[in-house]
Parts: C-alpha cells; structure tokens; sequence
C-alpha cells in the first residue's frame, strides 16, 4: 500500500460549514470569513453546468473538503470503479485540502442503498474495510479520512467496539480519521455507552477533522438527522474532544430543513471559540502567562 | 456466524421487505426488537430516495401531489434498485416506470413530463458544449457537405410527445398561476432542451427539424438526415437548419467520412 506523504494538518484548525446548494449565491456575494467548506463529493460528479462552475469560484475563495457519501468502504463486494474514476476527476480538479467517507456500508451484490449503514465489527469486517480504504487510498494516491456514523442498530456478531474497530482501521490503513462528536453522541445514548471511552481510544494524532450536527429524537432513538442546532451535550463532548487531540478543523454540517447561512455561520462562531482554547498559539499563549504569573 | 456478506445481503432484503426482517441475521434487540430497528433505516432510506426523486421531478411530484409521489416514489425504489452511489442518479427509469403504472392511464402525460424532467437534468449536467468551428466547416469542399456527419452537442436532448408536455411543465414551474390551463387535445410537441449557459431552455422544433436532428444524432450523414426530413416537409431548407443549429451550439462538431477526410 502506498500513500503519498502530505502535510498532516492541511487546513488551519478553524471552523467550517458545509456548503448547500441553496447558499452559492449568498457566500460568493458576501464572502464570509468562515475557515473552510466541505460539500458532498456526489453532488459535483456530474461533467460540467452550474454545480462545478460555481464549486470553481467558490475554490479561489475558500479551501475545501469533499466528503463523500457514496464509497460504500464497508461492502462485502468492494468498491465501485467507476466511483473512485469520479472520485479521482473530481479531486484532480479542486485539489481539496481534506477528502472523506464514512466507516460504513451502502451496496450489497450491486444494489445500493444510499445509506450509512452500520457494520459488525468483526475481524472479517475489518479486513474488508482496510482492503476497501488501501485501494480506495492507492487509486486515489492520496490519504482518505474515515468518519464514524451514528448507528440505530448492533450485530450480534460484533467482537470488537466502535472505537476499537476505528483506530485499528487508521493503524492498518494509515488513513485518518473524521470524528464525528454527534454521531459519537448520539450512538452512545443508542447504545448505552461512555462517549468519554470512545474518545479516550481514539488515535488522536489520525484526527484531521471533527463534525459537528444536530441530531433528533424518533421517541425510542436519537436519530442523526443534520436538521438543527447542535445541541448541548455535543457541545460539551467537542470540548473533551478538543482536550484530547488538540484544535481541528471543524465542520458544522446541516442538510435537513437547511437555515439562512448566517445560522450556519454563528455555530460555525461557537465551534471557533471553543476552538481558540485548544489552537497551539492559544495554548502556547497561556502557558507563558502561567509561568510568568 | 454469517459472513459479512450474508448479513450485508440480509439487511437489504428485510429493508424492501419488512416481511422478510427475519431475514437480517444477527441483530440485537437491546430492548427494541430488531424489526423496530430495521425500520428506522427503512424510514430514512425511502426519505433520501423521495428527496432524490422530488428533486428530479418536482413538476411530476406538482401534478400528483406529494403523497402520491411518495408512494410512487416508494414502489419505483422497490421496483429499480439504485445502481450508483450517487442518489442523483436513482431517478434515471422513472418516467419508463410512470408510463406502465396504472397512473398512466388517468394521466397520459405524466411520463412523458417525467422524460423532460429527466433530459432537464442531464442536460444541466453535462459537459461543456465544444463549439463547432464555422471556420473549419468553411474548409468543407461544396461536394463534400452531403457527407457530413455531425455530433450533437452534450447538453443536449430531443422530445417528442403527444401531449404538450412543455406548457404543462411551465405551468408546474411556482412562479406561474397555478389557474392556467393547458388544452390536452392541442397535439404534440417536439422539443430541443439545450443548456444556454447554465440555464436550460426548451423550444419547440418543427417535425422536419427533429427529424433531421434525430437522424443525424443517430450516425445519419447529412443527405441522408436531409432525406429523411424533406419527407415530412418538401420545401425544407437545409442551409437555414445549419445555420440555426450551428449558431445555437446544438451542433458541436463534425467529421467527413475517411475518403474524403483530405480537409
């Protein structure tokens, strides 16, 4: 396996928002000081026309990420060619700062299910996905980030943790990881577990990259929904994150009932005050004061 | 223990077929039982199709209304498993779907509405048009034209229906009254839709004119195109064709067949 070598922290440790169709427009008018943006790798695979014009002018802006939802990492079945082709064209022609895809799976014997669908993590598991993210990284010649999902479901078969499970994956793969502190949340409260455990497993020097969303509640589970604020255990989780691998660069991502931008770019401002805690200069800041005090 | 695949190829079964959740191996209650679980991706796999669909085919979803479209919607995902994991790509059989549903016989249209819809979107989709060079085409010897053979442009489609599916569409567009009427007795229509820009546009063509764009789309060199429209209308004009569909960009490039490929 080979990854090409690159800078381990390409993007400033500030805060982003995930760009949606509806807010071209209004970011390209008013060009907002926010860090980064990520948008879906699948919306822009399309061969030309508006979407990748106006990705374009929003690239000499802004540094950007593609996260993709469409990899399937966790398929039995491997992965589609013809999907890591688009991949690659696309990457080639936005040379994004961070590329990603979820620890998940959503094809099985060539029907796809457009979903995030949970894994057993078993020892069979964990090879499909290391062979699925070598090849995906070795057609890609570059690192791919690996983003845990929230889950509303457990196989009996699973012999490993969720944590345990991902950080094996960065350690085989020597790809890096997304860390959700939502979904984190959100399949602890599912699952009964200590969201502290999960991060206290977590590789922190693999961490490029942090999301941010809101969640839902269907009356038995919280559901990952995308379709508000984060809420405020979450905020507290991404501070424990934050004191575990350092600053990050964090998204605030919102995909359901989709607010004005300048909702998105206020929680983009909390996340970057909590970040201002973590950044090395802030740090380095405060322990000079301390000494001198 | 099932194999990764086993339980892989389980889960998606028992997701079309709640009565096939037995199905999905090895699943852990943990005080809510397997199938409850099973549902809540069932509930958001067909949301993210609907999504996708309406996306697709908001006139469609307009004139059927949301809660038929999402059982529409609902029995296509069933029916045309998505092939891609790009979501945006789910929709491309609808309208084939539409036209045998039962739907189709109350309104006739509604595929061929689904078809434009769908030209629409490939065409807001593809790849930039390569402008034909007039100057090369100049270079053509005069007795070497008829042998020509052209591309179309790849933002674009053509549409024949029997209805006039481009008045119901743009009465199904939110900024026009919705108390306009469309005649279904008024005839057919064919249509070009063509990105002009990023913007896509329809208009309507003369049967002559799709004939002969149909014809040369399919391979047909020039002469033969043109035969084949001066069938339908004898005072047609060739030079007026070229020059509207070169000018328009729906022409995009040309090639002479090896013989005559001394140009």
């Amino acid at each position: 396996m080979s990854v090409s070598p690159i800078d381990p922290h390409p993007l400033v440790p500030r805060a982003g928002i995930g760009l949606r169709a509806p807010h071209y427009r209004e970011l390209l008018e008013t060009r907002p000081d926010v860090g980064w943006l990520e948008v879906h790798s699948e919306n822009f695979f399309g061969q030309g026309g508006q979407p990748l014009h106006l990705l374009e002018r929003v690239r000499e802006h802004y540094p950007l990420s593609l996260h993709g939802v469409g990899l399937s990492l966790g398929s039995a079945d491997g992965i589609s060619h013809e999907h890591l082709v688009q991949l690659k064209a696309l990457a080639q022609r936005f040379e994004p700062a961070l590329l990603s895809d979820h620890l998940c799976w959503g094809a099985v014997g060539g029907r796809h299910l457009n979903d995030l669908l949970p894994l057993p993590y078993t020892e069979e598991a964990l090879d499909v996905v290391c062979s699925n993210i070598g090849r995906a990284q070795d057609f890609l010649a570059r690192e791919i980030l690996v983003e845990n999902v929230s889950s509303y479901l457990q196989f009996a078969a699973s012999s490993l943790d969720e944590w345990d499970f991902l950080g094996e994956v960065a350690r085989r793969t020597g790809c890096g990881l997304l860390l959700d502190v939502n979904n984190i949340y959100v399949s602890a409260v599912n699952h009964g577990f200590d969201p502290l455990r999960y991060l206290d497993a977590i590789p922190a020097e693999r961490v490029r990259e942090i999301h941010l969303a809101g969640h839902d509640s269907n009356g038995l589970c919280l559901i990952d929904t995308h379709g508000n604020r984060v809420s405020g255990p979450v905020w507290n989780l991404y501070g424990e994150a934050l004191s575990r691998v350092g600053a990050r660069p964090t998204l605030i991502e919102w995909d359901t009932d989709l607010p004005s931008l300048d909702t998105l770019l206020d929680e983009a401002g909390k996340a970057e005050d909590i970040l201002a805690q973590w950044r090395p200069s802030d740090r380095e800041r405060s322990a000079t004061h301390a000494l001198a005090a | 223990m099932h194999s990764l695949r086993e339980i892989q190829a389980g889960f998606a079964a028992a997701l079309f077929n709640p009565a096939a959740s037995r199905e999905a191996p090895g699943i852990r209650a943990d005080g809510i039982s397997p199938a409850v679980r099973l549902g809540f991706y069932r509930t958001n796999v067909f949301e993210n199709y609907r999504k996708a669909l309406a996306s697709s085919y908001p006139a469609v979803e307009k004139l059927i209304g949301q809660g038929f479209f999402e059982a529409l919607a609902q029995e296509y995902t069933r029916r045309f498993s998505s092939r891609s994991g790009d979501v945006g790509r789910h929709g491309q059989y609808f309208s084939e779907f539409v036209s045998r549903h039962p739907v189709a016989r109350q309104l006739p249209y509604l595929a061929d509405v689904a078809r434009l819809e769908w030209c629409i979107e490939e065409c807001f989709n593809a790849a930039e048009p390569v402008l034909l060079s007039l100057q090369r085409l100049a270079t053509v010897p005069a007795e070497q034209c008829g042998s020509l053979r052209f591309l179309l442009a790849p933002s674009s489609r053509l549409l024949s229906s029997r209805y006039p599916v481009d008045q119901i569409w743009r009465i199904c567009q939110s900024s026009h009254a919705s108390n306009e009427q469309v005649d279904l007795d008024a005839g057919g229509v064919n249509l070009l839709v063509r990105r002009d820009g990023y913007a896509v546009t329809t208009e309507a063509l003369s049967t002559a004119q799709i004939t002969m764009l149909t014809a040369l789309a399919s391979g047909h060199d020039f002469t033969e195109a043109f035969d084949y429209a001066r069938s339908i209308e004898s005072t047609f004009d060739p030079g007026a064709f070229l020059q509207q569909f070169v000018v328009n960009g729906v022409l995009a490039d040309f090639t002479l067949p090896a013989a005559c490929a001394s140009v």
